[in-house]
C-alpha cells in the first residue's frame, strides 16, 4: 500500500511536469509556503496568530507557558512554577493540540503532548499559533489547533549578535545569547541559552517559601544553509534541549525526593529545489526525547527515537491554482517500562493533496485532504480542509474581510494509550474533530492610526474523544467514550498608534469558550464543561516606546476551571487576574536594559489544582545587541 | 408531616445560614472521608446525616477554608478527635469531630507515603511505606509510634516492606503487607518489647484486619479469602473462602461479615460459612468503600466512579433498600460513624 501511494504521487508529479501549459500558467512559486509560519497561505479560511513582536519580546528569556497564557485562545495549566505545563487550546485536551518545528512534529509521543515549559521562547525565531482544526497542515492532535515554531535562515549580507542577562527573583539567572552571519550564499545561526533558579517562591497569602522546586536548563539551536545554486537549497538544523528539575510537592507538602530530566535532540535536514515549473521540498529528521524521573532510587526512564521524512511538491495547473502534494512518513520506537517488553515500535504514513489559490470575485481557497495510514491500527478518518476567504470591502486602509473554513481533524492515540501493558488498547480508534469557523476581519487605517479587528466563531464536535476508564480488573483502560462540543467566539483588538517619537500599541483579546460532553456513558456528566477549560479569558496588552523608554503593562484574566469530571464546585479553581509592568532603556550602543515585575498585584492563583504559583517577583535584564550589514 | 415540616424548615436553616459553614449535628453523622485525585491535594471531607437524609459536600473545606491535604487514606477517631492519614501529603492532620475544626500536623521525613493507624490508649501506630528503593521496590518500610498526647513522633519499629492496614489488639500489633501484590503476608508485633513475633504468609492481598463478637482476629483478602490468625500461636488457624475477589473493605456486624463481591453485598457467617446475598445488581464504575451502620445495620457504599470524577455516595437499609445517592467527593475512601 505504502508503495502504491508513494508511486500514484510521482506519476501524478510527472504528468504535472509534462503538460506545456503549465509554463503560461505558473504562478510566483516563490510565494509557496515552506514553514509553518506561513500557515496563513495554507489555511486561507482560518485565523492564523503571529503574535506581537513586543509580546514576544517581553517574555523571550521564559518558556513558552507565559507567552502562551498571554494569548486568549491557549490555557496553560502548571503543575507549579516552571514545571509541566499543559495546553488547552480552544477547550480541547493537551494532547489535542500540535506542536511543529520546522514542519515536524514535536509533541512528545509516549504522552502526545508537549510540556511548554522546557520550550524556551528565545530558540525559536518565528511562533505562530493556529487556533482550530488543521490536521492536513497540522497532522495528529491538531483538533484544538497548532503551536507552529520556525527558525527560517536568511540569506542577505547579514550579521547580528546579541547577548543577554537576567537576574530576577528566587535566584533565577537567565543567560542567552545568539549569533547569525549569511551571505547570499551561506546561512549560520546559533541561539543558545541558560537557565538556573532556585524558584524558592514565597506563596501569596501563606507567607511560606516554596520548597523543592528548583531548575536548570541549557540548550542550543543551530541552523546552517547553503544555497547549492540559484534554485537549490540544503538546510540543517539541530536542536538539543536540556532541563532539570525538582518536582515541586503540593501545597498540602508530599514528597521532596522527586527531580526530573528530559533531554531533546532534534534534527533535519531539508532540500528545496525552486524550478520554473515546480517546486520540491523535502526533509528529513532525528528525533530523540528522554524522560528520566526519579523519586527516591526508583526511575522511570521513557525514550522515544522517531525518524520522520517529508517530501512535498508544489506546482501549478492553471492559471491562479496552485497545487501541491505532500508524502510524510514516521516512524517511532519506544523504550518505556511501562509497555509490554518496555518497548513499542510504531509506523505512521500520511499523504496529502491541496489546491489553493483564487476563485472568481476574487475569492480565495484552500481545499486540503489528507490520509493517515498507521501500523496496526484501525483506519484514521479521512481529513479534508475547505477555507474561503473574502475580501468584503476595501477603501483606501479600510478593509474588510471574510473567512470560512470546515474540516475533519484527527488525533492518533498515544503510544500510552495503545502499549501500555495490561491497559494499552492497539484498537483504539482515532479521536475525530468536526471543525466549522466563520471570521470577520476589519483593518483600518487612518493617518497614524492602525486598527486590525477581528471576530471568530466556531464550533469543533470531537467524537470518539478518548478517556481512561477504571476496569473491574483494578486498573484504567483507555476508551473511546465521549462526545465533546466546543463552541467559541473569539474577539481580537489590536491598535497602534503613532506621533513623532511616541509608539502606542494596544492589543485586547476575549475568548469565550463553551467546551461541554454530549454523550458519555455517564448521565450526570452529559451537559458538563471539560475539566481545565477556562470559559472566559481575556488579555489587555499595552506597549508605550517614546524614543528611547518603552513601557509594557499586561494582563490576563482568566475564568473559573472546573477540575473534575462532575463540575463541582467544591474542587473549581476561582477565576483570577495577573499583571505584569515592564519598563525598558534603550542606550545608542547597542545596549538595553529592562525591568519588569510579574503578577505586580501578588496574586494568589493556581493553574492546576493543588500547586502554588509565585506571588509578585522581579526581573532585571541587560542586552546587548551588534548589527553589521557587511 | 411533622417530620416534613422539620426537613424543610432545616433546608432552610441550612439555605440561609450565611456562609456555608457545615453543622455537625450531634448523632446520626457519617462523615464521608474523599481520598481525592492524587497529587491535586484535594482530599475532602463530607457529612451525611441520616435523621434528616441531608448531605453536605466538603464540610472539612468549607470549615477550614482548603482541603485537608493530598490523599487522605485512613482517619482513626479517639475521643472525638479524629487523625486523618495523609500519603501524598506525608503528614498527620488532627481535627476535631464536633466541627471539624483542623487542630494540629505531624510532619517528619520519617513519615514518607504514611498508610494506615491504630490507636491505643494514648499511642497510635503508623504504618510507612517509606522511601522507594530500585525499581518501586520499598526497602525502608516501618511503623511510626506515636505519642498522641504530645502529639509527636515517640518510636519507629522497622518492619518487612509495604506495611498496610494495621489493629492493635490485646498487646500486639497485626499488620498486613500487600504493596500492589508484591507480598501477601501478615506480621505481627509485640507492642511491649517492639519486636516482631511472626510474618506469615496467608491468602493473597491482604489488607483490612478486624475482630469479631468472640474476639477472633481476621484478615480480609481482596482474593476473597477471611484468615483467622490464633492469637495465641501467632498462626493462622483457618481460611473461610468466599468464592472469588471481593472488595477488601468489609464490615463485622452481629455476627456475620458483610461485603461487597460481584455487583452484590454478601453477608457470612463466620461461625457456619455460607454467604447469602442482601443486595443484587449494585453495579459500582470503581467500587472504594463499604461499611455497615453499628446503630441500625444499614448499607452505605462509595463508589469512585472514574479517576478526576466525583464519586458517589450510595445508602440502602439493612434488608438492602435503596434509600438514597449523593454525589460525593472525589474517591469516597471510608465512613465514619458518629
Amino acid at each position: 500500500m505504502r508503495v502504491f501511494l508513494i508511486i500514484i504521487l510521482f506519476a501524478t508529479a510527472n504528468l504535472a511536469l509534462g503538460q506545456d501549459q503549465m509554463q503560461d500558467s505558473l504562478l510566483r512559486l516563490d510565494e509557496v509556503a515552506v514553514y509553518g509560519s506561513n500557515a496563513q497561505l495554507n489555511l486561507v479560511g482560518s485565523r492564523v496568530i503571529v503574535p506581537d513582536e513586543n509580546l514576544v519580546a517581553f517574555n523571550k528569556q521564559a518558556s513558552l507557558t507565559g507567552f502562551l497564557n498571554s494569548q486568549s485562545s491557549t490555557y496553560l495549566k502548571s503543575y507549579g512554577n516552571n514545571m509541566l505545563s499543559t495546553i488547552s487550546f480552544r477547550g480541547t485536551n493537551a494532547s489535542q493540540t500540535s506542536v511543529l518545528w520546522n514542519n515536524f512534529s514535536i509533541n512528545n509521543y509516549t504522552l502526545g503532548q508537549t510540556d511548554f515549559s522546557t520550550v524556551p521562547l528565545s530558540v525559536t525565531d518565528e511562533v505562530t499559533l493556529i487556533p482550530g482544526g488543521g490536521s492536513s497542515f497540522g497532522g495528529s492532535g491538531a483538533i484544538g489547533g497548532t503551536v507552529a515554531l520556525a527558525n527560517p535562515l536568511s540569506y542577505r549580507k547579514n550579521m547580528t549578535a546579541e547577548i543577554q542577562q537576567s537576574v530576577g527573583s528566587f535566584n533565577t539567572y537567565r543567560t542567552l545569547g545568539s549569533f547569525e552571519k549569511s551571505t547570499e550564499k551561506l546561512s549560520y545561526k546559533i541561539n543558545a541559552y541558560y537557565n538556573v533558579s532556585e524558584n524558592d517562591f514565597l506563596i501569596p497569602e501563606r507567607n511560606l517559601r516554596q520548597e523543592h522546586a528548583a531548575y536548570q536548563s541549557y540548550g542550543a539551536l543551530t541552523a546552517l544553509g547553503y544555497k547549492l545554486t540559484d534554485d537549490q537549497k540544503l538546510e540543517f538544523s539541530l536542536w538539543y534541549n536540556d532541563n532539570y528539575r525538582e518536582i515541586q510537592p503540593t501545597l498540602s507538602g508530599g514528597s521532596n525526593n522527586s527531580d526530573q530530566q528530559d533531554e531533546n535532540l532534534r534534527t533535519s535536514i531539508q532540500y528545496q529545489l525552486q524550478s520554473r515549473f515546480f517546486q520540491l521540498h523535502s526533509g528529513i529528521g532525528y528525533f530523540n526525547d528522554k524522560l528520566d524521573y526519579k523519586d527516591g532510587l526508583a526511575r522511570s526512564l521513557y525514550i522515544v527515537n522517531r525518524i520522520e521524512g517529508f517530501s512535498k511538491i508544489t506546482t501549478s495547473l492553471a492559471k491562479n491554482h496552485i497545487v501541491e502534494a505532500e508524502l510524510r512518513g514516521n516512524v517511532i520506537s519506544a523504550q518505556n517500562p511501562g509497555y509490554e517488553q518496555e518497548q513499542a515500535f510504531e509506523e505512521r504514513y500520511s499523504i496529502m493533496v491541496q489546491s489553493r489559490g483564487e476563485l472568481f470575485q476574487k475569492i480565495n481557497y484552500a481545499a486540503h485532504i489528507k490520509q493517515q495510514y498507521i501500523s496496526d491500527s484501525p483506519e484514521s478518518p479521512l481529513s479534508p480542509y475547505l477555507g474561503l476567504a473574502y475580501q468584503l470591502f476595501q477603501r483606501s486602509r479600510h478593509k474588510l474581510k471574510l473567512k470560512v473554513s470546515s474540516s475533519v481533524n484527527y488525533r492518533i492515540p498515544t503510544l500510552n494509550d495503545r502499549f501500555w501493558q495490561n491497559a494499552g488498547d492497539p484498537e483504539l480508534k482515532t479521536e475525530r474533530g468536526f471543525n466549522n469557523e466563520l471570521g470577520l476581519e476589519l483593518n483600518s487605517g487612518i493617518s497614524n492610526l492602525q486598527n486590525n479587528f477581528s471576530v471568530t466563531t466556531y464550533r469543533n464536535l470531537i467524537s470518539d474523544y478518548i478517556q481512561w476508564k477504571p476496569t473491574n480488573m483494578g486498573n484504567s483502560r483507555p476508551e473511546n467514550v465521549k462526545t465533546v462540543e466546543i463552541l467559541g467566539l473569539e474577539l481580537n483588538n489590536q491598535t497602534s498608534f503613532r506621533v513623532n517619537e511616541l509608539k502606542l500599541g494596544l492589543d485586547l483579546a476575549y475568548s469565550f469558550t463553551n467546551s461541554t460532553v454530549l454523550e458519555a456513558e455517564r448521565e450526570i456528566e452529559i451537559g458538563k464543561h471539560l475539566v481545565y477549560v477556562p470559559s472566559h479569558k481575556a488579555n489587555v496588552s499595552l506597549f508605550t516606546t517614546y524614543k528611547v523608554w518603552r513601557l509594557s503593562y499586561l494582563a490576563n484574566y482568566t475564568g473559573k476551571v472546573y477540575t473534575s469530571q462532575v463540575n463541582t464546585e467544591v474542587y473549581a479553581l476561582p477565576q483570577f487576574i495577573l499583571h505584569d509592568v515592564g519598563f525598558q532603556y534603550a542606550l545608542p550602543s547597542g545596549i538595553t536594559c529592562g525591568f519588569r515585575i510579574r503578577n505586580a498585584l501578588n496574586t494568589n492563583y493556581q493553574t492546576y489544582a493543588g500547586y502554588a504559583m509565585p506571588g509578585r517577583n522581579y526581573e532585571l535584564t541587560l542586552n546587548y545587541n551588534f548589527k553589521s550589514n557587511n | 408531616m411533622k417530620k416534613q415540616l422539620l426537613l424543610f424548615l432545616s433546608i432552610i436553616t441550612f439555605a440561609c445560614s450565611e456562609n456555608d459553614e457545615p453543622q455537625v449535628q450531634s448523632s446520626g453523622n457519617v462523615f464521608i472521608i474523599n481520598e481525592g485525585s492524587f497529587g491535586a491535594s484535594n482530599a475532602s471531607i463530607d457529612i451525611y446525616n441520616t435523621t434528616d437524609t441531608t448531605y453536605q459536600l466538603a464540610a472539612y473545606k468549607n470549615t477550614n477554608g482548603d482541603f485537608i491535604g493530598d490523599v487522605i487514606q485512613d482517619v482513626e477517631i479517639d475521643n472525638n478527635i479524629a487523625y486523618a492519614v495523609l500519603n501524598g501529603s506525608n503528614r498527620v492532620v488532627s481535627f476535631s469531630l464536633a466541627d471539624l475544626k483542623t487542630i494540629d500536623a505531624l510532619q517528619a521525613s520519617v513519615i514518607d507515603k504514611p498508610r494506615y493507624m491504630t490507636i491505643d490508649g494514648n499511642k497510635a501506630y503508623l504504618t510507612v511505606w517509606g522511601p522507594y528503593g530500585e525499581n518501586y521496590s520499598l526497602t525502608d518500610s516501618k511503623i511510626v509510634v506515636i505519642d498522641l498526647t504530645t502529639f509527636e513522633i515517640e518510636s519507629t519499629i522497622a518492619t518487612e516492606p509495604g506495611v498496610e492496614q494495621i489493629l492493635e489488639h490485646s498487646g500486639k500489633l497485626y499488620v498486613s503487607r500487600n504493596y500492589y501484590g508484591a507480598y501477601n503476608n501478615l506480621t505481627i508485633i509485640d507492642i511491649a518489647s517492639e519486636t516482631i513475633l511472626a510474618d506469615l504468609r496467608i491468602a493473597t492481598g491482604p489488607d483490612e484486619i478486624f475482630v469479631d463478637n468472640q474476639n477472633r482476629v481476621w484478615v480480609a483478602c481482596s482474593s476473597g479469602a477471611l484468615v483467622e490468625i490464633d492469637t495465641n500461636t501467632d498462626n493462622v488457624s483457618q481460611t473461610i473462602n468466599l468464592n472469588g475477589e471481593i472488595l477488601s473493605d468489609v464490615e463485622f456486624f452481629e455476627g456475620k461479615v458483610y461485603y461487597y463481591q460481584g455487583n452484590a453485598v454478601k453477608a457470612v457467617d463466620l461461625n457456619s460459612p455460607k454467604d447469602e446475598t442482601i443486595i443484587d445488581n449494585v453495579e459500582l464504575g470503581l467500587p472504594y468503600a463499604f461499611s455497615i451502620n453499628p446503630d441500625n445495620g444499614d448499607i452505605y457504599l462509595g463508589d469512585g466512579v472514574a479517576y478526576g470524577s466525583e464519586g458517589e455516595f450510595i445508602h440502602y437499609t439493612s434488608d438492602g433498600e435503596f434509600v438514597a445517592v449523593f454525589t460525593s467527593g472525589i474517591l469516597p475512601t471510608q465512613f465514619i460513624f458518629r
